[in-house]
């Protein structure tokens, strides 16, 4: 009798430890799948709106490092923050926790992924060039606003919002380099911008900065760096901003 | 389930208390200016700042580190050097600044380049006269030591360094730099008396000097002009450089004078070898300027004995328990085990 009770329980037992085994088996296969469908949904997903930014320099698209006889571009990175979509002047998306550092050289970071429907309406996207000044003084941050991606300056604090780099044949400076570091939050010279760019439904967004017409304003025999906040960089900031445009077919 | 529940809110209590214990604004104390929900205190994260503060990996030549001009004794500065020194026997411009109840600070430097602690060891880093490396460089280095990687992992639970975890462990051991335990602080809290003369001090002190070196921080952490004279060799304007307005010209942080006994020589150059040299600037070395502090256009005037006097309260914001306090010390069982 004794020993019936015990087999019992002891076939209970072994129950109950193959059950609790096959749930964790099973509970861990869901988890996987969970991750492996979350993982498709962002890489696949195509009903999202994704921007993508091109340099251009004479029409051209940009590889860098651009090199020819008279001109090597090495450097061109900047940050791109807030990015909203309007649609007739009213909000319809604004991506959260918005802060991309775009770098020429990784055709990669030229690309955002929002999480904007395609099927949402808009005509009209705005994002700034730049870091605001409450970030600015935010303390350390990660990812992209990490201080080691090299658009933070030491001496004083404040990102870079802007820097472009290389060489110039009419650049009197050594070498003939050019080196416009962009930034600054405090006032008067706060300079991140804020850029507006109208667009047409359904077009794939590709946005373009015109390095033509960011030295059109510039005469690199006079000024060829800019390395700290002030008046000129506030200047040039408005400039670089106005270099984006969107490409209608 | 409630077992779960229960273990879990016990936790969360215990994380408070834990952090509490870790940082606590003393009595009467203003409420500090950094933003600890950012970066709350842990213990692993304290020690991990602590090593690397200690640690000369962050020059480019790993023979300078912080402590090197900010030593513990010297209440985290470098004494008997007017200005600093950096690697390659390099010498900078200004007198490294003693590190003390930094929480409270909203801006350092002496011209208060920086806005943020988390930010502040870029500066040295990267500067060719001190650390002459970068952020970037010091990652790499660190992500390239075991010890570093058992570190960062008690601290974040992730064993690759960062620039923000990096700085954030920084700011975690320099906010617990507390001094609130000088004998000025003891009397406050009634469990010492002045003498009379330091009483005297203290009277004269609240009357003339008071007002930019405000209690209990003994700094208002505001900029002024206190009259130097311009040194030539330097041409420092000070806060201007960061404003570029011709009002900040010539304008420096305001020191606190907590533990000043230990953190000679004096001023943004350190011309100042004692302490009376600095009484006898502000009696009869003024030079006026457009920019002058309006509390030092009118002469302050002490008779010797009173100068006497007025040191010898300075002498009560010595924090000794602060420059042996165990946990600021290099933290030789992390780098040698124990």
């Amino acid at each position: 009798m004794y020993l019936s009770k015990l087999n019992i329980f002891k076939s209970v037992k072994i129950y109950f430890h193959a059950l609790i085994f096959v749930i964790f088996r099973i509970s861990i296969l869901a988890l996987i799948i969970f991750f492996l469908t979350i993982k498709e949904g962002f890489s696949q997903n195509n009903n999202l709106t994704q921007i993508t930014f091109f340099p251009v320099y004479k029409s051209q698209p940009l590889q860098l490092p651009e090199q020819s006889d008279t001109f090597n571009l090495n450097t061109l990175k900047f940050y791109i923050s807030k990015i909203e979509f309007l649609f007739n002047d009213k909000i319809v998306y604004t991506e959260e926790n918005s802060f991309h550092l775009l770098d020429a050289s990784i055709p990669e970071s030229m690309k955002i992924a929002t999480h904007l429907s395609k099927a949402t309406q808009y005509n009209t996207i705005r994002f700034q060039l730049g870091i605001d000044s409450i970030t600015n003084t935010a303390g350390a941050m990660g990812g992209d606003l990490d201080p080691t991606k090299g658009m933070y300056w030491t001496w004083q604090s404040g990102y870079i919002n802007f820097k472009i780099e290389g060489t110039i044949s009419i650049s009197t400076a050594r070498n003939h380099e050019f080196q416009f570091h962009l930034g600054g939050y405090l006032a008067p010279y706060n300079s991140v911008q804020v850029v507006t760019l109208n667009t047409k439904e359904g077009v794939p967004l590709s946005i373009y900065f015109d390095v033509d017409q960011f030295f059109s304003r510039i005469d690199l025999a006079k000024q060829n760096h800019i390395m700290s906040p002030g008046e000129d960089a506030v200047e040039l900031s408005k400039h670089a901003a106005s270099c984006f445009y969107l490409k209608q077919p | 389930m409630r077992k779960t529940v229960a273990i879990f809110l016990g936790l969360i209590c215990a994380s408070f208390v834990a952090s509490d214990h870790l940082f606590h604004v003393p009595e009467n104390w203003p409420q500090p200016v950094y933003d600890f929900s950012k970066n709350p205190l842990t213990k692993e994260k304290i020690l991990l700042g602590r090593v690397l503060f200690y640690d000369p990996i962050l020059s480019r030549n790993n023979i300078i580190s912080c402590a090197s001009c900010h030593s513990p004794y010297s209440s985290f500065t470098h004494i008997d050097h007017a200005l600093s020194h950096g690697i390659n026997d390099s010498i900078g411009t200004r007198n490294s600044p003693a590190l003390l109840n930094l929480a409270w600070s909203k801006n350092f430097m002496w011209d208060g380049a920086i806005n943020n602690l988390d930010m502040q060891p870029l500066a040295p880093i990267a500067h060719p006269a001190e650390m002459g490396s970068s952020i970037t460089e010091v990652v790499d280095k660190l992500n390239s030591k075991p010890l570093y990687r058992k570190l960062f992992y008690d601290a974040f639970g992730d064993s690759v360094a960062t620039g923000e975890h990096t700085l954030k462990a920084f700011s975690q051991f320099m906010v617990t730099l507390v001094s609130a335990d000088s004998k000025y602080d003891k009397v406050q809290r009634n469990e010492e008396q002045f003498t009379e003369q330091e009483k005297n001090g203290y009277r004269l002190f609240q009357k003339n000097c008071s007002s930019c070196h405000a209690e209990p921080l003994f700094t208002t952490n505001q900029f002024a002009n206190n009259g130097l004279s311009v040194d030539t060799t330097l041409w420092d304007i000070g806060r201007m450089k960061i404003t570029q307005n011709s009002a900040d010209s010539l304008q420096f942080k305001i020191p606190s004078l907590r533990n000043i006994e230990y953190s000679y020589p004096y001023m943004h150059d350190g011309r100042f070898k004692r302490l009376s040299e600095v009484v006898n600037h502000y009696t009869s070395g003024i030079i006026y300027s457009k920019t002058l502090s309006p509390e030092l256009t009118q002469p302050i005037t002490l008779t010797p004995n009173e100068k006497v006097d007025l040191v010898s309260f300075l002498l009560t914001l010595s924090d000794k328990a602060f420059v042996f306090n165990p946990d600021f010390q290099y933290p030789r069982e992390v780098f040698f085990g124990k």
